[in-house]
Formats: structure tokens, C-alpha cells, sequence
């Protein structure tokens, strides 16, 4: 279990997050969305104290603060939305970087895996720099998933968090990422992921907590949040949850409106 | 004379046991340009092994292995050319390597460096009794104080009342003029030669600036005529304008010597300062 | 959709690593044989294996082979090891913690400091109360460099640490403004100079291993080893550091520990081994350069491989400056630049593309 309470964040004076409450559990894909600028990245920075905040953030009931860096990282790991890398190394040298000592098994086998899980098989030898952006990305997330390879270790789960693991990666490899980090959490581990396409996440995410100029709009099973109000409360235009049929995932439409309301508050009117 | 004094003093001591190996033996490392050649003054260039970089006169100096400059020597490269003796202008180095010749045994005479014709009679002096050749070492020091003396007086006679100011000029690298002030061989064979250092300001060869060079107004640049960076030809020279605007500029004086010889201060001093004497005030 | 990943198809590719940990062991090899060489060559000529022969027999050493081989080549032998070690090692760590192939330890203004402490020591050495001259005698100048690398490094990890963080981007420039004003007050004192001094001046900075002692190896033998085998601990923090603080910290590292152990272990190898023999350059990043290129930049083999080459290449360099123009001496500094900066140029122009990275 992952639990926030009251999480507040300024840069300089401007407050980012309002006293923000956020609940994940193991076993659940839990998706934070909300639009550019909402503060969903943010959140998740917090939770891996990785920006100055207040309030409480616990990882399996115990207060993040007191856990080792090492400790920490031996419960849960971390895809940042951009990672850069000095020095030429090699794919599956990137991805070992994520081993830790004490997995059970053999590490390089457990690397190896980790790389075809991401379709990244075959590609252990080339430079990491020769990739492009989407094999960049998949790349570190074989490394993230080598860190908490197994998802629940004496009891305990072992959590990924992941800031739009699959923001740059084209349709077949959404999903195939997508199945990836189910696959987790049905195993029993959490995963905590900040996502920006809808349709993805409400065919994905158990859990969805979403999150606009700071605040949490609502948070719940998909179904439940995805609804025409919360989500054009969210991102400031009509939007249309279709649940047709009823037993599917929500797929979202955006309404074409007389007036939207632009990001700096004028009203634009659209013609049609 | 002061001098004589010091060699009656000198000549009094000889009979002290030294240091020096067996007569003609030849194990002897010359260290310093100036202690070389007194070695070859005093005939006893055939006992040398080997040499520092500095010692470039005589010719057959150049002939021996160079265990390179004297204040870097490196303790393998002198224990190589099987040194019985060392002699050694003051401040060979580094001292690490000194500390492990002391270790192997080897006798180490140091010779101090002192710009007068006395500082010239203590070194043959050293140098003589370091290889138990007392006998000629009075002889070469009388003759060298004589010549000293003799140079001295042609050069009071020349400069008569109006001595020439000379500014030393250690090199103009990058436009910028190391000159030389008070407390070195250049001022000393200047006093020899019956010239008046124009820079008194410092001590030792330091970077001058323009306007320094200008207020010190030398009648004449005296420079070493080595090859390499010290190396500027007249025109070049005069055209620099912190000397431009000196007397020696007008006149185009300038006068170019060998390094060793002008500031050695050994045998040939007496020599070099009767030549700077003529190239200043004329044959 | 369910994830089958076949085991059977997952081969295990012979990687770099496996060479980099083969290269442990082969320049291990070649450092135990240039060490050989190196005890067994010099100027006098005086014979290793004679020594040896006599030792095993239990006859007497002349005095000659005495100190030559145990009082000139074996410190010297010991130190060449030392100090090479120190700066590849350094060298590699530096690199690691700025994130580029160009970092060397003067960035932590190991160089400035130590270069002004040996200036001021030149120098100003004669004006010291005679009890201090003698309690430190020839180690002057390698303590007042050390003291003085220690210091300037002290004021820059000061100047670019704020609440706990240590900011490297400011410790680079703060290092450029250090070292500018290191370059002032070494030039004031040039200027107090006089012509022997500077001769010394310009020798120190040509580095040389001519002046080990066995007294110079008792104090900075202990502290190099202790540092660099310290900094052989940093290869995994290193990897994950490539990746980015942040990164490395979710990794498990504590990078602000990372940073002060670098910077601590760097500090006091490089002090240590500039202290005692001078400027020597290109070693700190010529060799984790050729290695990166041959082996790959993993630290975890890097470190240790750097320390070995570095060692190797040095001691190579040493026999080089004492038997070229022997018996005199090239400074050991002029071999490494002499024959670093042309190998450099070289790896740039054929790898350029890598170099970049």
C-alpha cells in the first residue's frame, strides 16, 4: 500500500499541489491523469521524494523518510519521464544498472528477460545512444522492472512507479508495455503509473486518481471517475465517456463545443 | 687587495687534509659551468667523467656525458658515471638526490657562488683543495686577481667619470623584458667592466615593465647571444618600445656575449669584463 | 495477452564485460612485467638478477647495488605504481562524477591548490621559522602541495554544497574562478622569484619520479593505496550516477554520499601523488579514455583496469625519462604529454562519433 496525505508542493511561492490525497494498492494498476501542468508529475515526484514536500507519503505503512536510499530502492523503482545517460554503454549495461544483489536466480538471465519483455530482445549489445527515443524509453523501463523483478518478495510488495512510461511509444508497443505492467500487479506487486492517453489508461488502470490545477477531481475504478463531468471538470472541454457496451472499458470522445475555454481563460469561439 | 688577503688566508689552510680521492684519478663530476672550468684551468680536465648541462666551456666539456641541470639531477643518472668526486656549484638539487649520493658515500664539495673577484679566488681555491692541487690553485688565483685587478683598472680608466649605464636583458620573450637587477653575475661583471646597472630596483632577473625600462634610461643593452628565445635582432630589439624611448636606442648600442663567459664568473671573468669594457666605452 | 518469454531462446551473448574482467587479470600481468623492467633497468647499469642471485646465496650486496635497487629504483618503483594508479583512477572517478569524458581532477581544484602550495613553498620555503624547515626538511614542498590541494578543494565542495546538496555545475565553475586566482597569486610569486626558483618552478610542474625517497613513500604510499582502494568501491554509485542524480538516487544510491566519498578519495589521491611528483599530465584521462574505447564504460570493471593500465603506463613513461638521454633526465611529465596528446588525438579522429557520448 502506497498512501499520501495532504500533499502540499510550492516551487518558489506558487503552490503546485493543494493538500493532495492519494491511496495505491498492491495487485492494482493505479493511474494518475490530469491535464499539462495539473501537478500529476509532480505527485509523483513526491512520492519518491524527489521535490521538497509536506504531509505524509508511506510505502507499506512506513513513513518514506524512514527508509535507507538503499532500503527504499529495494521496495520500489522509479521511470522518470526523461532519463539522460553519459558514456556509451551498452543496452543490457543500462539495464543490469536496475539489478540489485540478492535477486534470486541468475542476474544476467533476469536482465535478458527483462529486455524481451519490452521488445527489446537481440538488442543487448547495441549502444543505448544508437536507439531511438521509444527504445530509449523501454530500454529503462526493462531496467526499472529488473530493480522489483520479483513483485512480492517475503510478503512485501514491491512497487514501480512511472511517469508516461508509454508517452513516446507507438500503438503495439502501448500495449505491449501496458500488458507488462498488468502482468505486475496480477502478480501482486503496485504500480503507480502518471498517464496521458485516456483510452489507454481506462483500458489498463484499475485504479485512477485525477488530478487538475493542483487538486484530485476524483479518484476510484475507472469506471467510476471517467465520467463526462469529472473528466471535462479535469481538463477544462466537453468530453464524452463512452461506455458502450456497458462491460467495456470507457472510451473517451472529445465534444466538439460552441466555446471552449483556452488555457489562459479567453473564451475561442470554434466554428461548426 | 681584498682578494690577496683571502688567498694568503687560503694558502695557510692548504695543508689541511681534503677530501680529494688520489691524486689523477679519474672519478671527478664537475657540476656548474664555472667550477668546470676551473677544473680545466687548474689542467685537471682529464680527471672528469662526467659534466651538468651548463658546463659548455671548454670545448672538450662537451665531449663528457651531461647528467643534466644541475638543480634536477636525478640520483641514478649520477651514480651511473661512477662519480669518486663531486664538485658542485652552490644549489645543485634536488635535494632527494643529494640525501641518497650522501647515502652511497659519495664526497660532495660545494662551492659558493659569489659575483666579485674574491667570490672567483674561493671557487679555484674549493676547486683546488677538493682535488688536492693547492699548489696550482694559488698559482691560478693569483694570476686570475692580478688579471682581475688589471681589467679593473683599464675599466676605471675607461669610464673615468661618466661610467655608461647597461641594463642586462635576460630575454624578451612575448614582448616582456626579464631584466636584471641588483645581486647578480650580470650586475657584478657590469661593476667589473666599469658600467653602472640602470636597474637597481629588485633583486635578481624579474619581468620590468615599459616605463621602467624608459626611467632606467641604459646607455647600453647588454644581452647573452645564445640562440632560442634570448635571440632578437638589433632592429627588432630597438623597435620595442619600452626601448625605443632609451639612449641605447638612439645610439644603437647593444652588446651580445656568450652566456658562460659574461656570467660564469671563473677563470675567464677577468677576460669577458676587459671585452665588455671595450665593447662599451670603445677599442 | 499473457508475457512468455522463452528461456531456451535467450542465449548469453559474450559481452564486454567478460573482456573488461579478463583485462584484470592480463594487465595485472603486464604491471608485475613493467615492474620487473623497471627495477632491473637504470643508467648504472647495476644488475637485478645479480642482486637477486646474491640475496638467494646470502652474499653481501655491494654498496653500489644497495642503493641503486633499494634506495633509487625500488621507491621509485613503488611510487611510479602509486601515483599512476592515483591519477587514472582519479581521473576515471572525476569523469564519472561530472559526467564527461574530459573531467580530471583539477576540476575539484586539486591542481590549483597543490601547484600554488609547491609555488608558495619554492619561494617563500627560506622565510619559515627555522623549527618548522626542520621538522619537515625535503618534504616541504610535496606537504605544502598536498596541504595545498586539500585546502582549495575544502573551499570549493564549501563554496557548491548548499544544504546538504552538492551542486557539480557549480563546483566547475567555482573551480575555474579558484583556479584563476590560484594562477594570480602563483604569479605574484614567480614575480618575488628569482632565476633558480624558477627553474625549480618550471621543473616541479614538468613532474618527475626522480625524487622518491623511501620517506616519501612511507607518507604518500599509505594514503594513495587507502584512496584508490576507496575509489574502487564507487564503480556501481558511478553507473547509476550516469543515469542522473535522480536516478541514482531511486536506484539505491545516496548520491550526496556518492559525491563526498568521489571527491574525498580524489582529493587526497591526487593531492598525495601531485605532491610528490609534480605535474604529470594526460594519464588522468588518456588512460579511462582508451579503456572506455577497449572495454566499455562500466566503472564497476573501469576503476580497477584504470588503476592497473595507469600504474603500467606510468612506470613505461619513468623508464623512458631516465634512460633517453641518460645519464641525465627527461621530466617524466614531458614523456606523458609527448606521448599522450598524439595517442588522444588520435582516438579522437578515428572515434569521433563515440567520443561525443
Amino acid at each position: 500500500m502506497i498512501t499520501a496525505r495532504d500533499i502540499q508542493v510550492r516551487i518558489g511561492k506558487k503552490p503546485i499541489l493543494h493538500g493532495v490525497d492519494f491511496v495505491a494498492k498492491p495487485g492494482e494498476v493505479t493511474a494518475i491523469v490530469g491535464p499539462n501542468g495539473s501537478g500529476k508529475t509532480t505527485l509523483l515526484r513526491a512520492l519518491t521524494d524527489e521535490i521538497v514536500w509536506t504531509g505524509q507519503v508511506q510505502i507499506n505503512g512506513r513513513d518514506i523518510g524512514a527508509y535507507k536510499t538503499w532500503d527504499l530502492a529495494a521496495v520500489r523503482a522509479v521511470l522518470p519521464q526523461a532519463a539522460t545517460l553519459a558514456f556509451p554503454f551498452t543496452v543490457i549495461e543500462v539495464v543490469r544498472m536496475g539489478l540489485r544483489s540478492g535477486i534470486h536466480g541468475d542476474r544476467d538471465i533476469v536482465a535478458q528477460r527483462a529486455l524481451a519483455m519490452v521488445g527489446l530482445g537481440g538488442y543487448e549489445q547495441r549502444f543505448f545512444q544508437e536507439l531511438s527515443g521509444g527504445e530509449q524509453q523501454r530500454a529503462h523501463l526493462a531496467r526499472v522492472l529488473c530493480q522489483v523483478w520479483d513483485p512480492v518478495v517475503d510478503g512485501v510488495p514491491r512497487w514501480m512507479l512511472l511517469d508516461e512510461p508509454v508517452a513516446s511509444l507507438d500503438i503495439g508497443h502501448q500495449l505491449l508495455i501496458m500488458r507488462c505492467l498488468e502482468d505486475f500487479a496480477k502478480r501482486g506487486g503496485g504500480v503507480i503509473a502518471v498517464m496521458h492517453d485516456l483510452n489507454l489508461t481506462a483500458m489498463v488502470a484499475d485504479m485512477v486518481t485525477i488530478i487538475s490545477d493542483g487538486r484530485v477531481i476524483a479518484s476510484g475504478p475507472v469506471k467510476e471517475v471517467f465520467t463526462d463531468a469529472s473528466l471535462s471538470a479535469a481538463y477544462h472541454c466537453q468530453l464524452r465517456a463512452n461506455t458502450i457496451p456497458d462491460d467495456h472499458a470507457a472510451f473517451i470522445l472529445p465534444q466538439v463545443a460552441q466555446s471552449v475555454v483556452s488555457l489562459r481563460g479567453e473564451a475561442i469561439t470554434v466554428a461548426g | 687587495m681584498n682578494a690577496l688577503c683571502r688567498l694568503a688566508t687560503w694558502a695557510a689552510f692548504a695543508a689541511i687534509p681534503t677530501l680529494a680521492t688520489a691524486e689523477g684519478e679519474k672519478d671527478v663530476l664537475s657540476i656548474g659551468g664555472s667550477v668546470t672550468e676551473i677544473i680545466y684551468a687548474l689542467g685537471q680536465g682529464d680527471r672528469l667523467i662526467a659534466r651538468d648541462t651548463t658546463s659548455s666551456y671548454p670545448a672538450e666539456a662537451e665531449t663528457l656525458p651531461d647528467v643534466g641541470y644541475m638543480r634536477a639531477l636525478s640520483p641514478e643518472g649520477v651514480l651511473a658515471v661512477a662519480p669518486g668526486l663531486i664538485i658542485s656549484e652552490d644549489g645543485a638539487g634536488p635535494p632527494e638526490t643529494i640525501a641518497v649520493l650522501e647515502a652511497a658515500d659519495i664526497p660532495f664539495v660545494t662551492v659558493p657562488d659569489v659575483y666579485s673577484t674574491e667570490g672567483i679566488v674561493d671557487k679555484i681555491m674549493t676547486v683546488g683543495a677538493a682535488l688536492d692541487v693547492e699548489a696550482e690553485a694559488v698559482a691560478l688565483a693569483s694570476d686570475v686577481s692580478l688579471k682581475m685587478q688589471r681589467a679593473a683598472e683599464v675599466a676605471s680608466a675607461r669610464a673615468g667619470s661618466n661610467p655608461k649605464r647597461v641594463m642586462f636583458i635576460l630575454s624578451t620573450q612575448g614582448g616582456r623584458i626579464m631584466a636584471s637587477g641588483r645581486n647578480t653575475a650580470a650586475s657584478g661583471v657590469i661593476a667589473l667592466a666599469g658600467g653602472v646597472n640602470a636597474v637597481t630596483a629588485f633583486e635578481g632577473y624579474k619581468p620590468i615593465s615599459d616605463e621602467a625600462v624608459s626611467a632606467a634610461a641604459p646607455d647600453v643593452i647588454l644581452m647573452m647571444d645564445r640562440s632560442g628565445d634570448h635571440s632578437l635582432d638589433d632592429a627588432a630589439l630597438f623597435a620595442m618600445p619600452a626601448i625605443a624611448t632609451t639612449p641605447a636606442a638612439q645610439t644603437q648600442s647593444v652588446v651580445r656575449m656568450n652566456g658562460l663567459y659574461l656570467l660564469g664568473f671563473g677563470p675567464r671573468t677577468a677576460d669577458a669584463a676587459l671585452d665588455l669594457t671595450a665593447a662599451l666605452y670603445g677599442g | 495477452m499473457t508475457i512468455s518469454v522463452d528461456i531456451q531462446t535467450v542465449r548469453r551473448p559474450m559481452d564486454r564485460r567478460t573482456r573488461a574482467r579478463q583485462a584484470h587479470i592480463w594487465l595485472a600481468l603486464l604491471l608485475a612485467a613493467v615492474s620487473v623492467i623497471s627495477l632491473a633497468t637504470g643508467p648504472t647499469g647495476t644488475s637485478l638478477w645479480v642482486a637477486m642471485v646474491k640475496i638467494i646465496d646470502g652474499e653481501p650486496l655491494t654498496a653500489m647495488e644497495r642503493v641503486v635497487i633499494w634506495d633509487i629504483r625500488m621507491p621509485r618503483l613503488i611510487l611510479g605504481i602509486a601515483v599512476g594508479a592515483a591519477l587514472a583512477v582519479s581521473g576515471a572517478v572525476m569523469q564519472g562524477l561530472f559526467r564527461n569524458p574530459l573531467a580530471d581532477p583539477g576540476l575539484v581544484g586539486v591542481g590549483a591548490g597543490a601547484g600554488l602550495g609547491a609555488i608558495l613553498a619554492i619561494v617563500l620555503g627560506a622565510l619559515l621559522p627555522l623549527w618548522i624547515a626542520e621538522l619537515v626538511g625535503n618534504a616541504l614542498v610535496p606537504v605544502a602541495a598536498f596541504m595545498g590541494g586539500w585546502l582549495s578543494t575544502i573551499i570549493l565542495y564549501r563554496v557548491s554544497t548548499r544544504r546538504g546538496r552538492t551542486s557539480v555545475a557549480t563546483m566547475l565553475l567555482a573551480g575555474i574562478a579558484l583556479g584563476a586566482l590560484a594562477g594570480a597569486v602563483s604569479g605574484i610569486l614567480v614575480y618575488v622569484a628569482d632565476d633558480r626558483q624558477l627553474r625549480d618552478l618550471t621543473f616541479w610542474g614538468l613532474g618527475s619520479l626522480a625524487g622518491a625517497t623511501w620517506s616519501k613513500v612511507l607518507i604518500a604510499g599509505p594514503l594513495i593505496g587507502v584512496a584508490v582502494l576507496a575509489s574502487l568501491f564507487l564503480g556501481r554509485g558511478l553507473n547509476a550516477l550516469a543515469l542522473g542524480e535522480a536516478t541514482a538516487s531511486h536506484l539505491g544510491f545516496s548520491v550526496q554520499r556518492l559525491k563526498s566519498a568521489a571527491i574525498v578519495t580524489v582529493a587526497a589521491a591526487t593531492g598525495a601523488a601531485v605532491a610528490v611528483s609534480g605535474g604529470i599530465g594526460f594519464i588522468g584521462i588518456v588512460v579511462p579514455h582508451l579503456l572506455r574505447l577497449a572495454t566499455g564504460p562500466d566503472h564497476e570493471t573501469l576503476l580497477l583496469n584504470a588503476a592497473l593500465l595507469g600504474a603500467t603506463l606510468l612506470l613505461a613513461a619513468d623508464i623512458i625519462s631516465r634512460q633517453i638521454i641518460a645519464p641525465a633526465e627527461l621530466p617524466i611529465g614531458i614523456v606523458t604529454a609527448v606521448l599522450g596528446a598524439p595517442v588522444f588525438l588520435w582516438i579522437l579522429l578515428r572515434r569521433r562519433g563515440l567520443v561525443e557520448m
